[in-house]
């Protein structure tokens, strides 16, 4: 141990102020980090809650039908963890990964495994989900981009699900065109956004805009999910003659 | 820049009575003794008794560096008309490896400096601190965390064994 000298004031790190324990926590990679974060002491797990996790990195997940369970592996801790859930949930086949701690559940018509309904978001943490409308359309190509105030795109807040921001993901439809939709939550049905279509596979979503980039031209349409109609048209980036199609 | 021959010095004295002078320009990094000299600017000499002489010596290392860093960076700017890209990518990793050098220290140490550039309210510093706390965390379990901060665990056995039941996927052992 280190000795404590005459200087040393109250170094214990159990004792920092909770906002700076809280500093700390958003910080960690993932909800697994978060959950150890907050497992440590008591200090530490009150002053965090459960429904303030730090940004999410993505999980990479695969989901066994007959036991019921999904394994990941978290970018984060680089470990392979395993989530038993109820059977009885009607779990479709196709999860993607979670958004802050969602994750998104629909049922994959492409292989036409699994039940039929609709979609939902699947918290881990307190093993409930959020119904979300019917998606008529076939099967999603693109993890759902859930908004959030992040740098990092594929993210939600626990809170801001319940407000204004949504859902947002690219399908192919039959024609294999892709689309864009989304929904807010207590949506009845899917919007498009924008009529599209949008026949490449960029697409980002942040702060309720989306940002598409179009393979043919190299425009990025930025479309407002507010008002569902483009809000600008950013150029191409400047590449010098020559160069790589 | 023909300030600086004139520039005010501030003396900051730690909680164990040790006297530190200061540039003004460098004292102004703390945001907390900015408060102080805009509100008071006669104010020389500035008692600061939540820290101690070992950390407030490392506080001002950090800040001098990063004004140093900043005024190079100017100065360069004034000289060219505009900064060049390249050069100042460099600066910027340069001081990226100054400052993770820097964040070479115990725990206790790294638990004085949070404490310390959240009460001067060294934005720079705090997010550095916090950075790096946050890294000894990532990718440990619970166990692991407590024995790198040589932290007590005050939770019971119940109390741990139920919060480990409600979510067991975060805390097993995995491949």
């Amino acid at each position: 141990m280190v000795p404590m000298n005459n200087k040393t004031l109250d170094r214990n790190w159990e004792d920092l102020p909770p906002e700076l324990i809280q500093s700390i926590a958003k910080q960690l990679g993932d909800l697994v980090e978060f959950l150890c974060f907050r497992l440590v002491c008591k200090k530490w797990r009150s002053a965090t809650t459960r429904s303030s996790p730090p940004p999410q990195l993505p999980w990479l997940l695969n989901f066994d039908y007959n036991s019921s369970t999904f394994h990941f592996y978290s970018l984060s801790t680089c470990k392979v963890h395993a989530i038993h859930v109820e059977k009885n949930l009607g779990f479709y086949h196709k999860w993607m990964t979670p958004s802050y701690h969602y994750i998104f559940n629909c049922r994959d018509s492409f292989t036409g495994v699994g039940a039929i309904g609709p979609p939902f978001l699947y918290n881990p943490l307190t093993q409930k989900s959020i119904k979300l409308p019917f998606l008529n359309v076939s099967y999603p190509m693109q993890v759902p981009f859930l908004n959030d105030s992040h740098h990092f795109p594929f993210l939600i807040g626990p809170s801001s699900i319940r407000t204004q921001e949504c859902v947002a993901l690219m399908t192919n439809t039959k024609s294999n065109k892709k689309q864009i939709l989304f929904c807010r939550p207590g949506d009845t049905e899917w919007s498009i956004v924008e009529k599209g279509p949008h026949d490449d596979g960029a697409c980002l979503f942040y702060k309720g805009m989306v940002y598409i980039n179009m393979d043919d031209t190299g425009v990025t349409k930025v479309v407002s999910l507010v008002t569902n109609s483009i809000v600008t048209l950013i150029p191409p980036p400047m590449f010098s003659t020559g160069g790589s199609r | 820049m023909a300030r600086s021959s004139t520039e005010n010095m501030i003396t900051l004295m730690s909680s164990d009575g040790e006297e530190f002078m200061v540039t003004e320009k460098v004292a102004r990094e703390c945001t907390t003794i900015r408060n102080m000299l805009e509100d008071d600017c006669v104010i020389t000499n500035i008692p600061l008794p939540n820290v101690t002489s070992d950390i407030l010596s490392m506080v001002i290392e950090y800040c001098m560096e990063h004004v140093a860093a900043a005024e190079k960076a100017a100065a360069e700017t004034a000289e060219k008309g505009s900064s060049s890209a390249p050069a100042a990518a460099k600066a910027n990793k340069d001081l990226e490896e100054w400052d993770k050098a820097f964040m070479n220290v115990d725990v206790y140490t790294l638990c004085d400096l949070i404490l310390a550039a959240n009460y001067l309210n060294v934005s720079g510093l705090l997010d550095l601190t916090i950075q790096t706390a946050a890294n000894l965390i990532k990718g440990k379990s619970p166990e692991q965390i407590r024995k790198t901060f040589h932290i007590q665990n005050d939770l019971s056995l119940e109390e741990e064994e139920k919060i480990r039941s409600q979510t067991p996927w975060a805390f097993e052992k995995s491949e």
